[in-house]
C-alpha cells in the first residue's frame, strides 16, 4: 500500500510537470511580443521616442523576460526558459522579472481567500443539497419522483454556467426582482455592526454560490442515486429483508454501504474550492482567482498565469491521488484486485 | 418537446434530437447565404424587439439578432464539431495503440492523458485564444487537446476488456493483427461507446466555446456567436433588452440538450 501510494504521488509529479510544460510552451509559442507590447504601452505616455531609443529598450525587456542572451544576445531556446522558470519555481519563485515579489504575492493572497469562500460554500452546499436527495431518489428509482427528477436534471444539466449566471443575475438582480446585488461580495460604505457586515456579506454571496452548486449538486445527485440503486438490488439487501430487519434499519445498512464511494467523488470535487469560477467572478463582479487568471491571460502575465496553472493543476492532480487513495482505502476488492 | 424534455424512456425513443441536430447542421452549413447581414449597423433601430423584418430583434448597434445568431452558428457548432472531430481521431488512435500494445505504450498514453485531464480547461482554452487571437483553428485545436482523453480513456478501457473476449482471440489465432484486427473485430463493439463520448464532448464544445465569446475571446466574437450575443443581454441587463439573451440562450441550451439526448440514444441503441 505504500509502496503504491509513492508510485502514484511520483507519477503525479511527473504529470504536473507536463502540465506546466505544455502551458509554459502555449504561452511561448504564441505570436506576441511581450517586449513590443510593453514598450508601445510606455511609449504611449511619452510622445516622441526616438528609433534607437525603442531598440534599446526593446533589447532590454528581452533580455530581462530571459527571451535573448545577455552576453551573446542569441535568442535563448524555449527548454533553457522553461528550465529557469522551473529553477526558480522550485524555489518558490514565481513572480516575473523585475517585479515587486511583495505586491506580486499580495494580489495573489487577495484574490485566493475569495475563491476559497466561494468554493468551499458552493460545495458545501452541493453536499448537503446533493446526498440527501441522491440518497431519496436511489431508494425509489422507476417511481415518479425519480422520473421527474431526471427529467428535471436533464434541463438542468443542458443549461451552462454562463447562461445560468446571467439568467439568475438578469432575474434576481435586475428590473424584475431586485432581490440580491449584482456585482462584487459587500455594499460600498462601512457597514454599521459585525452581523449587519455579515449579513451583507451572505446576501452577496447567495446567486454565485448558486451558480457554482448546480453543476457539483447533478453530479453528486446522478453518482448517489445509482450507488443506492445499485446497493439495495445486491444479494445482501435483499438478505437483510429475509432475515426480517425493520425497513428503517435496512435502509440504514444500505445507506452506510452506499455512501462510502462519495469519498472518491468528494475527492475529485477538490479542486472547485481554489479554481475558482471564471465565469461566475466575471457575471458577479468578484476578484477570485479565476477573475486574477483571465486578467493575466489577457495582460500576457506569463508568471502569473503559470503560477495560477501550476496551483490549479497541483490541486486536481492531489484530489485524484486522494480519491485513488480513499477507494483502495475504503473499498477493500480494488486493493485485492490489483 | 415534451418528448425531448420528458422522461427518459420517452427521451430515448425520440426522434426530436435527431431532428434538431440536422437542423442545426443545415444552418451551420448554409447559414452565410443568409440574405440579411449580420454586420449592417442601423443606428435608427436600436435594441428593438422582434419586427418583420428582423424577427429576433435587434442589438444595441441595430444589427439583426437573427442574422448574427444563424452566422454564428458557424463558429459555436462548426469549431466544435471540427474541434470533437480532431479529438475523436487523436484519442481513438491513442486509446487504441494503449489498448492494444500496453507496456510502455499503455504507461505513456495513460500519463499523457493525465497531464491533459488536470489542466485547468478553461485557463488553457482562453490563454489559446488570447495568444492566437481570432484563428478559429486556434479554437479546434484547443478543443482537440482538451478532449482526447475522453476518448482514448474509453476507448483503452473498452479494449482491456474486449481483448480478453473469445472471438478477439479467435481472429487472432486465424492471423487477424494489428489494424485489420481493430477495424474488422474491436471497431464495430466500440463504436457506440465512442459516440457516446462524442455527444458529451460536443456539448462541452458548445458550451466552451458560447463560454470564450462570452467573456470576449476567440473567433466567435465577431462572427456573432451565440455567446457574444449573450453578453450583449447581459450589458443590458438594466435595461431589459429580453430578445438579447432569450434567442441566444435558447439556441446554446437547445443545441446542448440535444447533444445530451443524442447520446442518451447512442448508449441506449448500444445496449
Amino acid at each position: 500500500m505504500l509502496r503504491w501510494s509513492l508510485l502514484r504521488i511520483l507519477w503525479a509529479c511527473v504529470s504536473l510537470l507536463g502540465v506546466t510544460f505544455v502551458t509554459f510552451l502555449v504561452l511561448d509559442l504564441a505570436p506576441i511580443d511581450r517586449a513590443a507590447l510593453e514598450v508601445a504601452k510606455r511609449t504611449e505616455h511619452v510622445e516622441s521616442s526616438a528609433g534607437s531609443d525603442r531598440d534599446v529598450a526593446l533589447a532590454r525587456l528581452r533580455i530581462r523576460y530571459g527571451l535573448v542572451d545577455a552576453v551573446t544576445l542569441q535568442p535563448v531556446p524555449v527548454i533553457r526558459r522553461y528550465g529557469t522558470w522551473l529553477s526558480n519555481a522550485a524555489r518558490f519563485r514565481f513572480c516575473g522579472p523585475g517585479e515587486d515579489p511583495v505586491e506580486w504575492q499580495a494580489r495573489l493572497l487577495r484574490a485566493v481567500p475569495v475563491s476559497l469562500l466561494l468554493g468551499s460554500l458552493a460545495l458545501v452546499l452541493a453536499l448537503a443539497i446533493g446526498i440527501p436527495l441522491g440518497a431519496w431518489l436511489g431508494m425509489r428509482t422507476g417511481s415518479r419522483a425519480d422520473r421527474m427528477a431526471s427529467g428535471t436534471m436533464f434541463v438542468v444539466a443542458g443549461l451552462p454556467d454562463v447562461l445560468v449566471a446571467t439568467l439568475l443575475l438578469l432575474w434576481f438582480a435586475g428590473p424584475v426582482f431586485d432581490w440580491f446585488p449584482a456585482s462584487g461580495l459587500m455594499s460600498d460604505g462601512e457597514a454599521s455592526g459585525w452581523l449587519a457586515a455579515l449579513l451583507d456579506r451572505a446576501h452577496h454571496l447567495v446567486l454565485p454560490v448558486v451558480v457554482m452548486a448546480i453543476g457539483p449538486i447533478l453530479l453528486i445527485v446522478r453518482f448517489l442515486r445509482e450507488s443506492v440503486a445499485r446497493t439495495s438490488a445486491m444479494p445482501f439487501a435483499q438478505n437483510l429483508e429475509a432475515w426480517g430487519f425493520e425497513p428503517a434499519q435496512r435502509r440504514r445498512r444500505v445507506l452506510r454501504a452506499a455512501l462510502s464511494p462519495l469519498a472518491t467523488l468528494t475527492g475529485s470535487l477538490l479542486p472547485m474550492l481554489v479554481a475558482g469560477s471564471i465565469v461566475v467572478e466575471t457575471v458577479f463582479s468578484i476578484e477570485g482567482v479565476g477573475r486574477l487568471a483571465w486578467a493575466a491571460v489577457q495582460s500576457q502575465d506569463h508568471a502569473m498565469v503559470m503560477a495560477v496553472t501550476l496551483g490549479m493543476s497541483a490541486t486536481t492532480l492531489a484530489g485524484f491521488v486522494l480519491s485513488d487513495l480513499l477507494h483502495r482505502a475504503v473499498d477493500p476488492r480494488v486493493r485485492l484486485a490489483a | 418537446m415534451s418528448a425531448l424534455l420528458g422522461f427518459d424512456g420517452a427521451r430515448r425513443r425520440s426522434r426530436w434530437p435527431v431532428v434538431i441536430a440536422c437542423v442545426l447542421l443545415l444552418v451551420t452549413v448554409f447559414g452565410p447565404l443568409w440574405p440579411t447581414s449580420p454586420s449592417a449597423t442601423d443606428l435608427d433601430h436600436m435594441r428593438e424587439g422582434p419586427s418583420w423584418a428582423h424577427p429576433f430583434g435587434t442589438d444595441d448597434t441595430g444589427r439583426c439578432v437573427l442574422a448574427r445568431l444563424i452566422n454564428g452558428a458557424r463558429s459555436t457548432i462548426g469549431t466544435s464539431l471540427v474541434g470533437v472531430a480532431l479529438a475523436a481521431a487523436i484519442g481513438i488512435a491513442l486509446g487504441a495503440l494503449a489498448g492494444m500494445r500496453r507496456g510502455v505504450v499503455d504507461r505513456i498514453v495513460l500519463q499523457a492523458i493525465e497531464v491533459f485531464v488536470c489542466f485547468p480547461t478553461l485557463l488553457l482554452l482562453l490563454a489559446i485564444g488570447a495568444c492566437f487571437g481570432s484563428s478559429p483553428m486556434a479554437v479546434v485545436a484547443a478543443f482537440a487537446a482538451t478532449m482526447w482523453p475522453s476518448f482514448a480513456r474509453s476507448v483503452r478501457g473498452e479494449l482491456l476488456s474486449l481483448r480478453e473476449r473469445e472471438f478477439v482471440a479467435t481472429a487472432r489465432d486465424l492471423g487477424v493483427r494489428g489494424f485489420a484486427l481493430f477495424r474488422g473485430h474491436l471497431w464495430p463493439s466500440l463504436r457506440g461507446q465512442a459516440a457516446v463520448v462524442a455527444a458529451f464532448c460536443m456539448a462541452h464544445a458548445i458550451v466552451a466555446e458560447s463560454t470564450l465569446s462570452f467573456l470576449g475571446i476567440g473567433p466567435g466574437v465577431q462572427a456573432g456567436s451565440w455567446g457574444s450575443v449573450l453578453a450583449q443581454g447581459k450589458a443590458d441587463a438594466h435595461l431589459w433588452v429580453w430578445h438579447l439573451w432569450v434567442f441566444p440562450g435558447a439556441l446554446i441550451a437547445g443545441s446542448v440538450w440535444c447533444c445530451h439526448a443524442l447520446a442518451d440514444r447512442f448508449r441506449w441503441r448500444e445496449v
